[in-house]
């Protein structure tokens, strides 16, 4: 598997450098200005297209191999391929939503080795070797998360459309803080809008299915509503 | 909050039908496992894109079809026209195999334009720009009798709806027929659309559209998308995908319009108003109608009144589509926050002069019940703080018509006691589903566990698009009736084997009882079924027993800091008081009265659509550009379900989001002591009013007007 990945997919070398995204695609094509950072990026991506490199990989559509909610998914794509496309067209997965597609509302959020990110800012080769959890992933009807449970419990969706990026986010954040307080649930699910407007219930639903009383809870069984920022 | 914390487990408790029940598809959702339209999608299904223009106004000078035809995977390119007249405007359509030969095939397409000059907003006509025309004569006079004279100009920006799923719709070929997904607010509409452009009857084409992401009003139609998509499928004979993306969903997709609105009136010292002139300038874009707002709203006295002033504005913009409560928040906004400017003229608490000025006994209420829970009787004098962290509070009302349409709810019991109830209507996210469920349950006597309901589909019995708040309060009579015929005939095979008198049994949580003997359980009743029963009913779209008494108001008070140096507002807190009737289920209507106040939260704070006045071309066609309120932004909520003794089911979806962006209004105006009579409250625009001086008082001391002292 690793021989196969191409060099600048991430399976190896240090973080923060790994990710060719999407933004790095279209910034090396120079469609958009480059900055520091990103020219740093861009010398990686350049040495990836040296002769002598090992795989090149594209322009022609390449065999690419994904560990989606493990199971291991083989499909033959585009190297611009973005992983949001990957799993909605390719691989079945149509919990992650397209509805920005420029990672600014957070519909499309997945978990990349249990780290949230934007799907469609990434492409799907960067995904190779990591194990890529979907809210399909998390829990299934049958077999539903606490999370999710708390999340119908509370109504925290009316349209839905964001519930499967909401609760991504939400589930990236307990598990890297098990007792998030009302400020931190907040901070983590900045980057998932909601146009019908339930961000109170989602709170709610993260603080009880972390096993905490809900605080913005109006007409909550016994619960005083103390809760609001200062 | 600042008073102290309160048990409010009492406020919505025994409200509604079912208190708590969650969401049907609750769970659905939660898991990534409900399928929207969008979510549609086949490995061979053709993808369409329109060709746009990317301008204000713009002629087409060259375009190459030849080769995006040539390019691999592109099966149709059509064009149409060779000229836009607003950024988004389209000329035709591209159709390809995938998703990247539609993108070549759009850059190969080449299309080169020549930029026309253009207008690009409200002010570019004279009329707008110009003084107000003198008030008829009866009004003149009206005014010139009143102790004082105020002029002001208002204005709001233009809102897009911002829907998350994107407009559009997935067209899957079955033998002679097709099935349509579609993301609408209309099933039926759909179904009457689309034909004409898949050349195909009505009665061949089934609508599917279980799961919609988001209808604010701009999913009536099939638009321009859905017919090219049917033209597609029409040609092609395969499946077709045909989606807006983000940007062409801020473009072409209709929005809330913007509004100018000029006003001058006389009022007198206890600040009764004698009479009005309102001018209002509504921008439709290139559309030549759409854009009215309403205001005055009818809730307030306003003497001798000369309203009704309005002009539509054409400029080259996608022109507006109904937005939930379609010019009324921005009417709202205009007549609360002149209201409280004149409550400040003459030293008055414009909670005491809205209750002079309203009429309606139920928001008189409210409002007492408003200002105990937001804390009013902390809110300080208008213009009275200095530092830099200023606090205000707010108030806005609201209202809306009991519109109906005729609407049918089948309901199937089966031999083992589950209930299928089936509608057409479309469930957009208000709770639908979940609300005929609870009702047809609560009729018949069983838990909801026994309720499954079937919906969004234009083969199950017909009720009418989610608009004007009709939906819920037109398909309710029908599962109330759906629901005693199921009812009875059940009872009716009971009473018959147990020769009893069917008119005596009751049933009570699944236990069919007569008097207080119980008979049968539910499910063993309906055992001696030989077959499904299938009962409906109707709602023809008039009164009836079931339409019952109830109405639609509402007021919202909020809590704002206001960033004295930055400029910034932040709202705290906004109770929200709502009647609709009989409330159906509690978790769902305190979620629409939670997303009216949201939105119009984000209205008030962040939402603007900005037109580059050159070039014509929208600036902020994405969310990341074009703001929408986001988790850290978001008030405490406090939603009110307001019953009192009423029995009919009212509209709840639409009048939530009126007063929101006025309370916050006047929240502002009362921190800073400086009225921003233009929406959105940025930064900028708080900055520029406190440079301002004070508001003018007209009145030194308040007379008194009315006894009634603000409750603690």
């Amino acid at each position: 598997m690793k021989d196969d990945s191409p060099p600048n997919s991430g399976a190896s070398g240090s973080s923060g450098k790994r990710d060719v995204s999407r933004r790095l695609f279209l910034q090396t094509i120079g469609i958009s200005a480059a900055t520091a950072a990103a020219d740093r990026q861009s010398a990686n991506a350049d040495a990836a297209m040296r002769p002598g490199g090992a795989t090149i990989i594209g322009p022609m559509p390449a065999r690419t191999s994904l560990n989606v909610n493990g199971a291991a998914v083989d499909f033959v794509a585009e190297p611009a391929t973005t992983l949001l496309e990957a799993l909605r067209e390719r691989c079945d997965v149509t919990g992650p939503k397209e509805v920005c597609d420029r990672a600014a509302c957070g519909g499309c959020t997945v978990l990349l080795d249990d780290r949230p990110v934007a799907s469609c800012m990434m492409l799907a080769l960067d995904a190779t070797g990591r194990e890529v959890t979907t809210v399909e992933g998390i829990g299934t009807v049958d077999d539903p998360d606490p999370l999710q449970v708390a999340m119908a419990e509370f109504d925290a969706m009316q349209c839905g459309f964001c519930t499967p990026g909401v609760v991504t986010s939400a589930k990236a954040l307990l598990a890297r803080n098990p007792r998030p307080n009302i400020d931190e649930i907040r901070a983590a699910l900045s980057g998932n809008l909601c146009r019908c407007g339930t961000y109170p219930n989602i709170f709610n639903a993260v603080l009880v299915a972390s096993g905490q009383d809900p605080v913005e809870e109006p007409t909550d069984r016994g619960r005083t509503a103390s809760g609001g920022r200062a | 909050m600042s008073q102290e914390p309160r048990d409010l487990r009492a406020i919505n408790a025994g409200q509604s039908v079912a208190d708590d029940a969650t969401r049907l598809e609750g769970l659905e959702k939660a898991t990534g496992a409900a399928r929207y339209g969008r979510d549609q999608i086949k490995k061979d299904m053709l993808w369409v894109r329109l060709i746009r223009c990317p301008w204000g106004r713009a002629s087409l000078d060259s375009l190459d079809r030849d080769a995006a035809l040539a390019t691999p995977g592109v099966v149709e390119v059509v064009v149409s026209g060779d000229a836009g007249e607003y950024h988004g405007d389209s000329i035709g359509y591209v159709v390809a195999r995938s998703r990247r030969s539609l993108e070549r095939g759009l850059q190969a397409l080449n299309a080169t334009w020549t930029r026309l000059d253009c207008k690009t907003g409200i002010l570019d006509d004279e009329s707008a720009r110009g003084p107000m025309e003198e008030p008829s004569d009866q009004t003149a006079s009206a005014i010139d009798d009143a102790a004082f004279t105020f002029e002001a100009t208002y204005s709001t920006p233009v809102q897009t709806h911002s829907s998350l799923e994107t407009h559009g719709l997935m067209i899957e070929p079955d033998g002679e027929n097709s099935i349509v997904h579609a993301s609408t607010q209309g099933t039926f509409v759909v179904a009457d659309q689309i034909g004409r452009f898949l050349g195909k009857r009505r009665s061949r084409i089934t609508v599917d559209c279980e799961h919609v992401g988001g209808g604010f009003g701009s999913k009536f139609q099939i638009g321009k998308e859905g017919a090219a998509g049917g033209l597609a499928a029409k040609s092609s004979g395969e499946a077709v995908y045909s989606f807006c993306d983000r940007e062409e969903e801020h473009l072409d997709t209709g929005n809330r319009p913007g509004l100018l609105c000029k006003v001058r009136l006389g009022h007198d010292a206890d600040g009764t108003i004698r009479g009005a002139r309102f001018e209002t300038f509504g921008g439709t874009g290139v559309s030549s109608r759409g854009g009215g707002a309403r205001v005055p709203s009818g809730r307030f006295e306003f003497g001798t009144l000369d309203a009704r002033n309005h002009r539509d504005v054409q400029f080259n913009a996608g022109g507006p589509r109904a937005m939930r409560a379609p010019g009324c928040p921005q009417g709202a906004f205009v007549e609360e926050l002149l209201i409280d400017e004149i409550a400040h003229r003459c030293g008055q608490d414009p909670l005491d002069l809205r209750r002079r000025l309203d009429d309606s006994d139920r928001r008189q209420e409210m409002y007492d019940v408003a200002a105990d829970l937001i804390g009013w009787k902390n809110r300080l004098k208008t213009g009275s703080q200095s530092g830099t962290m200023r606090t205000g509070y707010g108030i806005g009302t609201c209202d809306w018509g009991k519109g109906r349409a005729p609407a049918k709810i089948e309901v199937v019991v089966h031999p083992d006691g589950h209930l299928e109830v089936r509608t057409g209507t479309q469930d957009i996210g208000t709770g639908q589903r979940t609300a005929m469920g609870a009702l047809v349950a609560d009729r018949i006597g069983v838990p909801l566990a026994n309720v499954s309901v079937a919906i969004g589909n234009s083969k199950l019995p017909p009720g009418p698009a989610s608009g004007g708040s009709v939906c819920t309060p037109s398909t309710a009579p029908a599962a109330m009736a759906a629901g005693d015929l199921a009812r009875e005939r059940i009872l009716a095979g009971v009473a018959e084997r147990e020769k009893l008198d069917a008119t005596t049994l009751t049933i009570d949580d699944g236990v069919i009882m007569d008097g207080g003997r119980k008979v049968v359980r539910w499910e063993d009743a309906c055992r001696r079924l030989s077959e499904p029963v299938s009962v409906t009913g109707e709602f023809d779209g008039r009164a009836s027993a079931y339409w019952g008494e109830g109405s639609s108001e509402g007021v919202q008070a909020a809590r704002v800091e206001v960033d004295c140096e930055t400029g910034q507002v932040f709202v705290r807190d906004v109770i929200a008081i709502q009647s609709c009737g009989l409330p159906l289920v509690r978790k769902t209507a305190e979620s629409q009265i939670m997303g009216g106040v949201i939105q119009g939260t984000s209205y008030a704070l962040f939402e603007e659509q900005v037109l580059d006045p050159n070039t014509g071309a929208v600036l902020n066609a994405n969310l990341e550009s074009y703001k929408i309120l986001g988790s850290e932004d978001c008030p405490r909520i406090i939603p009110v379900l307001w019953r009192d003794d009423q029995t009919g089911v009212r509209a709840l979806g639409e009048p939530p989001v009126i007063p929101t962006a006025a309370a916050i209004a006047n929240a502002v105006f009362n921190a800073i002591g400086r009225p921003v009579r233009d929406l959105p409250l940025r930064p900028d625009r708080v900055l520029a009013a406190l440079a301002e001086p004070m508001a003018e008082q007209v009145v030194a001391v308040a007379p008194r007007t009315t006894d009634r002292e603000t409750r603690a």
